[in-house]
């Protein structure tokens, strides 16, 4: 797996960097003090041919210069480090430094202008010289005579050669010392980062009260921690809830289960035992199961979003006559009253979803009322109301009333009640875009009302 | 073995005890906590099956009643709490054996076997007597090698003898092993059921296994 790093991208880019700034700069700290040198050499050469030329004339065609003042500016032969050299006009040598001796420049020679112009030469003997070379006036002479005054530099070569020896040793040492700085800046700049990762590293779906620890992090890094343990906490909140309807899912099915395996085995032990009666149990228990699975799976849905309400027109009053229809074998059994009030005709909305709720809100009072008593049905456009006896109900039960597989009694008993009714009601309700509300009163009468604000 | 299971889904109770009466145990129902406290407080039983999520009272409340009141009888919960906190929960309180739901009726009947055993302080599940050796899990009798068929009525009334041997039973102890509550035996019940039993082991020129106390019931011995 190709996987890039923060440090080893930015320390790269780093190093890189030093590699390239650090010479450069000694390149420029170089070349400026090379600059300065041989501008304060060149200074002193045209120091020299100011000297030279003002101590030189023409006197009857005859070029002279002042002895003493070439001796003054440093042509002795004796130095042997300054030396100039004079041409006519025409080019014949008039005059050159006592310090030549056999010596000669090397060709080429500069070309001689106004202004001075300042070059390196070599000598004859390889020595390396700077030299100004320009074209001057002696003292009451014809124009356009030329000079070059040249002196050696090595000192200036020598002076630069330490120069350039010295930034290339601090070049590199300062590029060792910044890569060694940046490699530990990096390091201790990103421990908090590594931390981080370390941490997240070892989480653990589905372990409890996991969480970062956010205030060892960095201003930089605390808002990513806050954030990772709120969805910490929302993973685990959704794994509880997860892990609680997969237990009471696995609990429901439990018990049917168990009732149609003994059942089987008890014809299957004893082929006597199969009765009508038995087949019957057991088709009731599978019936009950199937039941269990579709509201199961109706909820699952409702939590993935799986369904989207589709919206249609639904003619309200054949709804609801079809949804009691299904419950009245229950209230006759139980001789309870059906009193229904439709007050709409059609309605857009999902079908589906508006009789699942229709059916578990008239099945769950039809099935919790007591035996000879009423229910009654209201169904308008902004609301569904049941209303029945509900004489154990609490009011400390309403708000577990929609809670999944919430029971008033845990028991299995004689009916059986998955508990997920109205935990559906509440998730149609939300896909339709309504609120669920229970209530009640001091006579014992429960009312459940889906309304659309 | 007399059983009394307590089981608030009807039609659980009834298929199961319908099928351990059919392995030859007297079984009485209870569907609530409350009958299931009465019925224990009047009859003694083998075993007490025990439902957790019982309407009226908790499972787990019975037995710890039980268990406070120094009741000894084994108890079986049979419960579709499958958490492990659950299991130690009750075997904490005093349960000697945990069954999830679903379950197969020879497991659950090969488990009430089992803490019958123990109660009794048996490991083997075979029980010698003279020649005769009875198999109280497989439900098998021998006697010198030779298999004797007997109804799961006849077996339950060895079975009761067997599982102490030498000791007298009165018909009354008898009756309370072999018929549940709504069983209602005739007078001579149990002198019938050990007439047939007696001729079914101990056949014409053999020594007599079940012996009558006069006054007082009957005992298995050689």
């Amino acid at each position: 797996m190709n996987m890039s790093s923060i440090r080893g991208h930015l320390t790269k880019t780093l190093c890189l960097l030093a590699a390239v700034i650090l010479p450069l700069a000694g390149l420029a700290v170089y070349l400026t003090a090379r600059a300065s040198l041989v501008s304060q050499f060149d200074a002193l050469l045209m120091a020299k041919a100011s000297a030279l030329a003002a101590a030189s004339e023409e006197d009857d065609d005859e070029f002279e210069i002042d002895r003493e003042i070439v001796e003054f500016a440093g042509f002795s032969s004796s130095q042997a480090v300054n030396y100039f050299i004079i041409y006519t006009p025409d080019g014949r040598i008039v005059a050159r430094s006592p310090s030549f001796g056999r010596l000669s420049f090397k060709e080429p020679l500069p070309h001689f202008y106004q202004a001075p112009t300042f070059t390196f030469l070599e000598l004859s003997d390889g020595r390396h010289v700077r030299a100004l070379s320009q074209l001057f006036n002696p003292q009451e002479g014809r124009s356009g005579y030329k000079m070059i005054i040249a002196a050696t530099s090595g000192t200036l070569e020598k002076t630069l050669k330490t120069l350039g020896m010295v930034l290339v040793i601090v070049a590199l040492c300062g590029l060792g010392v910044a890569l060694g700085v940046m490699h530990i800046t990096l390091k201790r700049g990103f421990r908090p980062l590594d931390q981080l990762a370390g941490q997240v590293q070892n989480l653990k779906i589905g372990q409890p009260d996991q969480q970062l620890d956010t205030a060892a992090l960095p201003q930089e890094l605390h808002g990513i921690g806050e954030k990772l343990n709120e969805l910490m906490d929302r993973v685990e909140a959704s794994l509880a809830r997860e892990r609680r309807f997969s237990s009471h899912a696995a609990h429901e099915l439990r018990t049917p289960l168990a009732e149609l395996r003994s059942m089987l085995e008890l014809i299957h032990d004893w082929p006597d035992e199969k009765t009508p009666e038995h087949s019957a149990e057991m088709i009731e228990v599978i019936s009950e199961m199937e039941a269990l699975l579709e509201k199961l799976s109706m909820l699952a849905k409702s939590d993935a979003r799986a369904h989207a309400a589709t919206f249609t027109t639904v003619q309200v009053k054949a709804l609801v006559e079809s949804v009691l229809a299904r419950h009245d074998q229950n209230a006759i059994a139980k001789d309870i009253s059906l009193n229904t009030s439709i007050n709409v005709g059609v309605l857009h909305t999902d079908e589906v979803f508006y009789a699942a709720i229709l059916n578990n809100l008239i099945g769950n009072a039809v099935s919790h009322a007591p035996r000879h008593t009423l229910v009654n049905i209201e169904v308008s456009e902004k609301k569904i109301r049941t209303s029945n006896q509900a004489p154990n109900l609490q009011q400390d039960d309403l708000p577990k009333l929609f809670e999944r597989f919430w029971r008033k009694s845990s028991s299995r008993g004689v009916e059986v009640h998955s508990g997920l009714g109205l935990s559906i009601v509440q998730a149609c309700a939300q896909m339709l875009g309504a609120e669920c509300h229970a209530s009640l009163n001091k006579d014992q009468v429960l009312t459940l009302e889906v309304h659309w604000s | 073995m007399r059983l009394l299971l307590i089981e608030d889904s009807r039609r659980l109770r009834t298929t199961v005890a319908r099928a351990l009466s059919r392995l030859g145990h007297a079984v009485d129902e209870a569907e609530d906590g409350e009958s299931g406290e009465d019925f224990a407080g009047v009859n003694d039983y083998d075993v007490i099956i025990l439902d957790l999520m019982l309407p009226g009272q908790h499972g787990l409340t019975l037995l710890e009643k039980w268990r406070d009141a120094g009741r000894d009888t084994p108890v079986l919960i049979l419960t579709a709490l499958d958490g492990i906190d659950d299991r130690v929960r009750g075997l904490a309180l005093g349960a000697d054996d945990y069954l999830v739901k679903p379950f197969a009726i020879a497991e659950l009947a090969a488990r009430l076997e089992a803490l019958t055993r123990r109660r009794h302080g048996r490991a083997d599940s075979r029980v010698m007597i003279g020649p005769l050796s009875i198999d109280l899990t497989a439900k098998q009798v021998s006697r010198g090698g030779e298999t004797i068929a007997l109804t799961a009525r006849e077996f339950a009334l060895l079975e009761c003898l067997a599982r102490r041997p030498g000791q007298i039973f009165s018909r009354e102890q008898i009756e309370a092993r072999l018929y549940n509550e709504e069983e209602s035996p005739l007078s001579n019940a149990v002198d019938t059921a050990i007439y047939s039993l007696r001729k079914k082991l101990c056949p014409p020129g053999t020594s007599p296994l079940i012996h009558t106390r006069r006054g007082l019931g009957y005992v298995l011995e050689t």
